[in-house]
C-alpha cells in the first residue's frame, strides 16, 4: 500500500467513526450491517393481523347475516350429497380445525381422496382456491365438492331439486336474494359468504403485534424471530395470513403434479399452494398429501431441507435449527391460535344428520 | 447550402408547435373523485380525441407486484414485461367478455417479454401473474393521449386530477374504473360537470370536473 492510499483510508476511517460516535449509532450501525448480509433476497410482506378492509368481496359488498347464517345451515346439510349422508362439515369440521384429522378424507363409496383436506380458516383474503390453486374464487369454488363425483356425487339438477323442497330453504333464499327461483348461483354466493366468514384475527400472535407483549411466550418470541430469520419460514409464509399466495415444490410430491395441471410448464410441476398458518395447530395433519403428522414433524422436515422429490424450490436448504430452536417454532406457530367456535346449526327439519333417517329421492 | 440538420430539426420542431397549438388551446380538465367506502385499486379518466397516439408502455415487477397500476396500450402496439424481481413470473390475461387473452409463459428474474395488443379498443384488461395470484394491473386501450391514470390507495377516499392542453373542441370526458360503471360527462356546455360513480348501479363515489 502506498503512503497516499494508506492515509486515504486513514481519513475514511475516521470520517466512518465521526459519523458514528454515539453507542446507539455504533449499534445501528452494526444492525444495519448484519441486517445487509442476512437480507433476503425474495420480498416478503410484513407479519400482520388481517384487515377486513382487504378483503375482495363480491360487488365490494360483504353479506348481511343472513346470508351467512344461510351459507351455514347448508355447509352442514347432507342434503348436499348423493348418499345424504355427509356435509361439507363431514370432512371440514370446525371441531376440529375445519379438516377431519385423517391423513386422507374418505369420499363417495367410502374412497380416499387423493388429496388432504385443508382447513379454511381466513379464506376471505384468498386468491386462488385448492391446493393447486385451479379455483380463482370461493364463489366459484364451494360447489365443485358437490358436484365432484368422488366428492359428494350430486347434479346440479338433484341439488337445486333437493334445495327447492325444502320450504325452509325456499323461505330463506326468497328473504335474502329477494328471488323465487334458486339457482346454483345463489347457493355458491351463500355458502362462500359463510367461508368468508370463517375468520382468525385476534389470536395471541396478533394481541402481541398490538403491544401485548406478555400476550405470547419467549419461546414464542424467538420462534418468531426464527421464522423471519433463519428459518426462513416468512420467505413463502408472509403477510397477515402467513401466506404469499403462490405455490412452491418442498420435494413432496413425485406423481401429483399439483399447479403443473393447472400451467402447462414443467416448471409449475409438483408446486402446491402456500397454505395460511393461522390455527396451524389445530389443522394435523399437514400438508397437500396429509404425510407429515404434527408440528413437530413439519420443523424437523424442514430443518433437513424438505423432501426428496422433483422440482424442490430453491429455498429449501438444511436449516441446522437446534432442538431448542425446533421449540421455540413450534411455540410461535401454536400462538397463531383462535378457535372459532361455530354452533352447529339444525338443519331443516325435514332432513336430518341422522343416517338412520334417509330422505328418499 | 441548406440547413444544417440540428437547424433543420429545430425549425421542424417549432413548425410542428406551432401547428399544434393552432387547433389545441390551453384548456385543461380539473378533476376531483371521492368514493364512499374503500376505493377500487385504479381508474383512468380521458378525454377522447382524433390525435393519432401510439403507447408501447413498459411494465415492470418487482417486490412481487407490477410497478404500475394501470397502463395505456393501443390495439396493434406492444407491452413489454419485464421481472426485476428474483423470483419468477408468469403473465397472462383471459379476458373473454374483451376478446384479450395472452400468456408470456414463465419468466425468470431479469426476464423480458412482450406481447401485441390484439384486442378491441376502448377496453380495460386485467393482468395477472400465474404464480402469484394476488398480482394485479390493467391495460387500458383508450385511443388518446388526453388521459390520466389515478392509483386509488385504500386508506384515501378523496382524490384528485389534471388532464392538460385538451383539444378546444373537446366534447366529452370519460372516467372508467375496471368492473365499474364508464362515466361519460357532456362537456360540450357550462364549466363544472359532476356525476355519481356507481357499481352496477350501486352509488360508490362522486366525480366532478372543471374546465380552466
Ligand atoms: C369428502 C371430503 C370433502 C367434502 C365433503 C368437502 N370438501 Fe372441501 N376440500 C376437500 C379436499 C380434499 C380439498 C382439497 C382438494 C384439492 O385441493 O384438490 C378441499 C378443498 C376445499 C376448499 C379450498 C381450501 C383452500 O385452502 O384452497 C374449500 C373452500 C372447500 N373445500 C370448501 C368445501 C365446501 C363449501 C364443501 C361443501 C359444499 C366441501 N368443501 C366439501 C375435502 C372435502
Ligand atoms: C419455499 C417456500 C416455503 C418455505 C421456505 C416454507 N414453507 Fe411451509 N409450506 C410451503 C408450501 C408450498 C406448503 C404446502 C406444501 C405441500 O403440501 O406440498 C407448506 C406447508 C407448511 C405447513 C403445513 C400447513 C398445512 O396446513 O398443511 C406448515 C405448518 C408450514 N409450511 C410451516 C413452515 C415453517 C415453520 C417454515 C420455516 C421453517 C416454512 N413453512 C417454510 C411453502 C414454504
Amino acid at each position: 500500500m502506498t503512503l497516499e492510499s494508506q492515509i486515504i483510508n486513514k481519513a475514511i476511517k475516521v470520517q466512518i467513526v465521526k459519523g458514528i460516535n454515539s453507542p446507539s449509532s455504533w449499534l445501528k450501525a452494526c444492525a444495519l450491517i448484519a441486517l445487509a448480509l442476512t437480507f433476503s433476497p425474495v420480498f416478503s410482506e410484513p407479519l400482520a393481523t388481517p384487515d377486513i378492509d382487504d378483503i375482495e368481496y363480491p360487488e365490494d359488498e360483504a353479506p348481511n347475516q343472513m346470508e351467512v347464517e344461510l351459507g351455514k345451515i347448508l355447509f352442514f346439510d347432507p342434503i348436499l350429497s348423493a348418499n345424504n349422508q355427509m356435509s361439507c362439515a363431514t370432512c371440514h369440521d370446525p371441531n376440529n380445525g375445519f379438516g377431519d384429522g385423517l391423513k386422507l378424507s374418505i369420499g363417495h363409496d367410502d374412497k380416499p381422496l387423493t388429496r388432504h383436506t385443508p382447513h379454511l380458516y381466513n379464506l376471505a383474503w384468498a386468491h386462488s382456491l385448492f391446493w393447486d390453486g385451479r379455483a380463482p374464487s370461493l364463489e366459484h369454488q364451494v360447489l365443485m365438492p358437490v358436484f365432484d363425483p368422488s366428492e359428494m356425487n350430486l347434479s346440479q339438477k338433484q341439488m337445486l331439486e333437493r334445495i327447492e323442497l325444502s320450504p325452509f330453504y325456499k323461505t330463506q333464499f326468497n328473504r335474502v336474494f329477494q328471488q323465487d327461483n334458486i339457482d346454483t348461483h345463489l347457493v355458491s354466493l351463500a355458502i362462500a359468504a359463510f367461508m368468508r366468514s370463517i375468520i382468525s384475527s385476534n389470536s395471541p400472535f396478533d394481541q402481541y403485534l398490538a403491544g401485548d407483549t406478555n400476550a405470547i411466550s419467549t419461546e414464542a418470541v424467538s420462534g418468531l424471530k426464527l421464522f423471519e430469520g433463519k428459518a426462513k419460514c416468512v420467505e413463502c409464509h408472509d403477510g397477515a395470513n402467513l401466506t404469499d399466495g403462490s405455490y412452491h415444490s418442498l420435494g413432496i410430491a413425485r406423481s401429483d403434479k399439483g399447479r403443473g395441471f393447472v400451467i402447462n410448464d414443467d416448471s409449475m410441476n409438483f408446486r402446491f399452494k402456500t397454505p395460511g398458518l393461522r390455527n396451524v395447530s389445530l389443522t394435523a395433519p399437514y400438508m397437500h398429501d396429509g404425510s407429515i403428522a404434527d408440528l413437530e414433524g413439519v420443523i424437523r422436515f424442514y430443518n433437513d431441507g424438505g423432501g426428496t422429490g422433483p422440482n424442490k424450490d430453491n429455498l429449501m436448504e438444511e436449516l441446522n435449527l437446534t432442538e431448542g430452536e425446533i421449540r421455540d417454532l413450534i411455540a410461535f406457530l401454536a400462538a397463531l391460535t383462535q378457535p372459532i367456535s361455530i354452533a352447529r346449526p339444525s338443519v331443516p327439519n325435514n332432513f336430518t344428520t341422522d343416517p338412520s333417517i334417509q330422505k328418499k329421492d | 447550402m441548406g440547413m444544417s440538420p440540428s437547424k433543420t430539426c429545430l425549425s421542424m420542431l417549432l413548425f410542428s408547435t406551432l401547428l399544434s397549438s393552432s387547433y389545441v388551446n390551453a384548456d385543461s380538465i380539473n378533476g376531483t373523485i371521492s368514493f364512499i367506502k374503500k376505493p377500487p385499486m385504479v381508474g383512468i379518466a380521458y378525454v377522447p380525441s382524433q390525435t393519432v397516439s401510439e403507447f408501447s408502455p413498459e411494465i415492470d415487477q418487482l417486490d412481487k407486484q407490477f410497478t404500475t397500476k394501470m397502463a395505456v396500450v393501443n390495439s396493434g402496439n406492444k407491452v413489454i414485461f419485464k421481472n426485476s424481481d428474483n423470483v419468477e413470473h408468469n403473465v397472462f390475461a383471459n379476458d373473454l367478455s374483451q376478446s384479450a387473452k395472452f400468456d408470456v409463459g414463465l419468466m425468470t428474474p431479469g426476464g423480458k417479454k412482450e406481447i401485441t395488443v390484439d384486442w378491441q379498443d376502448n377496453s380495460i384488461v386485467r393482468v395477472g401473474c400465474k404464480i402469484h395470484p394476488k398480482m394485479r394491473t390493467y391495460l387500458a386501450s383508450i385511443n388518446t393521449p388526453f388521459h390520466k391514470i389515478i392509483e386509488f390507495s385504500k386508506d384515501t377516499q378523496e382524490y384528485t386530477f389534471v388532464i392538460n392542453n385538451i383539444p378546444d373542441d373537446a366534447k366529452q370526458v370519460l372516467f372508467a374504473i375496471p368492473k365499474y360503471d364508464l362515466i361519460t360527462l357532456d362537456i360540450s356546455s357550462g364549466s363544472d360537470w359532476s356525476s355519481d360513480i356507481t357499481k352496477k348501479g350501486k352509488v360508490r363515489g362522486q366525480i366532478t370536473i372543471i374546465k380552466k
